[in-house]
């Protein structure tokens, strides 16, 4: 399963690439049949450059919504591989089933949510190694000027990967969690109520022969404990989920970083060497690959059926 | 690597960004509820091309009335509300009953309403859609889209208007046709990637209507409400006159119609030009009328723009020549505030951003309850 995500997020980076790579050819072929500086070939110039022919607006749009569509598949087939293959089973009354399936789907929200704050970063941090290797393969004594548009090519891209992986952070949500919160409150409502009711049982004992009583406690005792049981699990599950709020803690931190790398990219196109795109590409890997070398540490819970059964307290039989 | 190609990534991309789980390419598997995609080639262009009709543009507004109609009744206050817990107990889901070694109990006797009601049962239009040519009548125009009286918005003294309805302060803009336009929605029919997308508005009684959205191949969405979100992000970022990034969002509804906002700005505009503008649709008459400006950007040009709406009735704006607070202040206090005809509430989180700007929100205090945004 890990060698499959390796593999999606691998896809995934590399048609970022591509896709962002198309949008820098677009941009550099408007350099030469419009007065453009170097800095003006970001998508965000252009875009507002009245100079630029609408179809190359489209364009650049285009492929800014492929990039956003690139992403999103990404973290679904990330998610689709980590889903447990398992289809609910069982007898289920119509309620249980109910809740099963809520559960099911805000699990399904959460990993999606996940999965793209996981995958944005790991492909900015794929795309980058690849960016500064090949970097590194361009031949010191080549043409000049093809080195030069090879440096702004990809002085350009560190700076669209890294405005996108911007945006993408700054906008985003995790949702899901909020859901099963819900889905806990209400359960943890229902165990309320029948430990209220096993009480005023316990205290209906007192009139009742010493051996009945014994045997109501001793099922009021195991209810208790079965009770206690499920609370432990969903506080484990929830502890594990609510981390991924310090995942996003983390990515809060490197966003100053990121936007000094996406900044400086754009304030050294127009004087390049291969020492400053080098240097560029080294810092914004560093950046990031702390946070993406410790993402397996937010990997969310697997919630097998067994778990999920557990939890909402379903009696669930295989068949 | 994976062996699944580029297109597939970006099918299936665009529709989990437009809130559908879609079917993955043979030979990966998936579980749950996973749907049958109904998105053809089509789906994958995100360009609107081709020279920009009245007829397209009436066809767009049409769509924001469907969209705006099908969000109502998915968004509305009661929508996918979870029982509450001790209903749910009370319903006989004690948590002891469950205990299977344990005696006694009672089953579970009522289900979780997981599916949304049905809307109500008289049809008042919109199963066949026609081409959007043929949603004017003669003589009609919509000023929002293509009317040659249109010009950018400019400094004004007090406006005179009209006012109608029980939607509140409803008046015409300058730039508008003074009598409402007519809008058949019937008519109503998106453009592609949208075009399997199809809005059923109903109506049981005079006093009020319904509406749903639903896909035409495969029946009931998934998630409506994040389709809604995804089709009305295609079309503001396609569209011939709305400012990329804006929202639009429904702020009222009632029993004659409802409100609906959108960030609007024509062609022939300057580029940091953008109009918020409230709208007021009353399917009975199936008309449409400009309700209020939420704010008339007198100074606009190179000092700020507008770049899209957000929760809670807030506009997202970005100053690009980054004049101090008490400038903007002073320009949406003075001039937008007099001519929002005080909407204009705050300004808040102000703050310098080095590529972008200076950023912020405005809040706007509607003169009625603004529903969920989408």
């Amino acid at each position: 399963m890990a060698v499959e995500r390796e593999s999606l997020l691998a896809q995934g980076a590399e048609f970022v690439k591509s896709e962002l790579l198309a949008q820098i050819d677009d941009a550099l072929q408007v350099r030469s049949s419009v007065e453009i500086r170097e800095s003006d070939l970001i998508a965000d110039s252009l875009l507002v450059n009245k100079s630029v022919h609408r179809e190359v607006k489209a364009r650049v749009r285009e492929r800014q919504e492929n990039v956003r569509k690139l992403i999103a598949a990404t973290a679904y087939y990330v998610e689709a591989e980590g889903r447990n293959a398992a289809a609910p089973s069982g007898d289920l009354t119509p309620l249980q089933r109910g809740r099963l399936d809520k559960f099911r789907a805000a699990e399904r929200e959460v990993r999606l949510s996940f999965g793209t704050l996981a995958s944005v970063v790991e492909i900015y941090k794929r795309i980058h190694l690849s960016i500064r290797d090949e970097i590194e393969r361009l031949p010191p004594n080549g043409d000049r000027r093809a080195r030069a548009n090879a440096y702004l090519k990809n002085a350009l891209l560190v700076y669209e990967l890294s405005d996108f992986v911007l945006r993408q952070l700054q906008s985003f949500e995790m949702s899901g969690i909020d859901d099963i919160r819900a889905i806990r409150d209400e359960i943890f409502a229902e165990i309320k109520q029948g430990r209220k009711a096993d009480e005023e049982l316990a205290k209906k004992t007192r009139q009742v022969s010493q051996e009945q009583a014994a045997a109501v406690l001793r099922e009021i005792d195991d209810r208790s404990k079965f009770r206690a049981g499920i609370i432990r699990k969903w506080d484990e599950i929830m502890k594990r989920l609510d981390s991924t709020g310090d995942f996003q803690d983390e990515v809060e931190k490197i966003l100053p970083g990121l936007e000094v790398t996406r900044d400086n990219a754009r304030n050294r196109m127009q004087l390049l060497t291969l020492a400053t795109t080098t240097m560029l590409v080294d810092e914004a890997v560093r950046s990031i690959s702390g946070l993406a070398s410790s993402l397996p540490e937010w990997e969310l819970p697997r919630i097998d059926e067994r778990l999920v059964c557990e939890l909402l307290n379903l009696d669930l039989h295989d068949g | 690597m994976a062996d699944i190609s580029k297109e597939e990534f970006l099918r299936v991309g665009g529709l989990v960004l437009r809130g559908q789980r879609p079917k993955l390419h043979p030979g990966r598997t998936t579980s749950g509820p996973a749907r049958q995609s109904n998105a053809g080639p089509r789906e994958q262009q995100s360009e609107f091309t081709g020279e920009k009709s009245v007829a397209r543009a009436l066809g767009w507004i049409a769509m924001m009335i469907g969209l705006a109609a099908a969000a109502i009744y998915f968004l509305g206050p009661d929508q996918g509300a979870s029982p509450s817990p001790t209903a749910a107990a009370a319903a006989g889901f004690g948590s002891e009953t469950r205990v299977p070694e344990l005696a006694g109990g009672t089953s579970a006797q009522a289900a979780v309403p997981t599916a949304l009601p049905l809307p109500p049962v008289v049809p008042l239009a919109l199963e066949a859609a026609p081409p959007p040519s043929s949603l004017t009548q003669p003589n009609q125009a919509v000023g929002i889209s293509e009317s040659p009286t249109l010009q950018p918005p400019r400094p004004r003294g007090p406006r005179s208007g009209s006012y109608a309805g029980s939607v509140g302060a409803v008046r015409e803009a300058h730039y508008l046709p003074r009598q409402p336009v007519q809008v058949d929605a019937r008519s109503v029919e998106l453009p592609p990637p949208w075009q399997d997308l199809r809005f059923t508005i109903t109506q049981d009684s005079r006093a009020s209507f319904d509406a749903r959205i639903e896909s035409r191949t495969s029946g009931e969405l998934t998630n409506p409400a994040a389709s809604l979100k995804g089709a009305i992000a295609g079309q503001l970022e396609a569209g011939p006159s709305i400012l990329p990034a804006a929202g639009v969002r429904i702020v009222r509804s009632a029993a004659d119609g409802f409100v609906f906002a959108v960030l609007i700005r024509h062609r022939s505009w300057p580029e940091s030009v953008a109009v918020p503008e409230l709208l007021f649709f009353e399917p009975r008459t199936q008309s449409l009328r400009k309700v209020k400006l939420a704010i008339q950007p007198t100074r606009v040009t190179s000092r700020w723009s507008i770049t899209s709406f957000t929760h809670e009735g807030h506009l997202v704006y970005r100053v690009t020549s980054e004049p101090s607070e008490a400038t903007l202040r002073d320009d949406f206090y003075s001039e937008q505030q007099r001519m929002a005809g005080g909407l204009l509430c705050s300004i808040d989180q102000i703050e310098r951003r080095p590529a972008q700007g200076t950023c912020g929100r405005l809040g706007f205090d509607f003169p009625f309850e603004p529903k969920r945004q989408f």
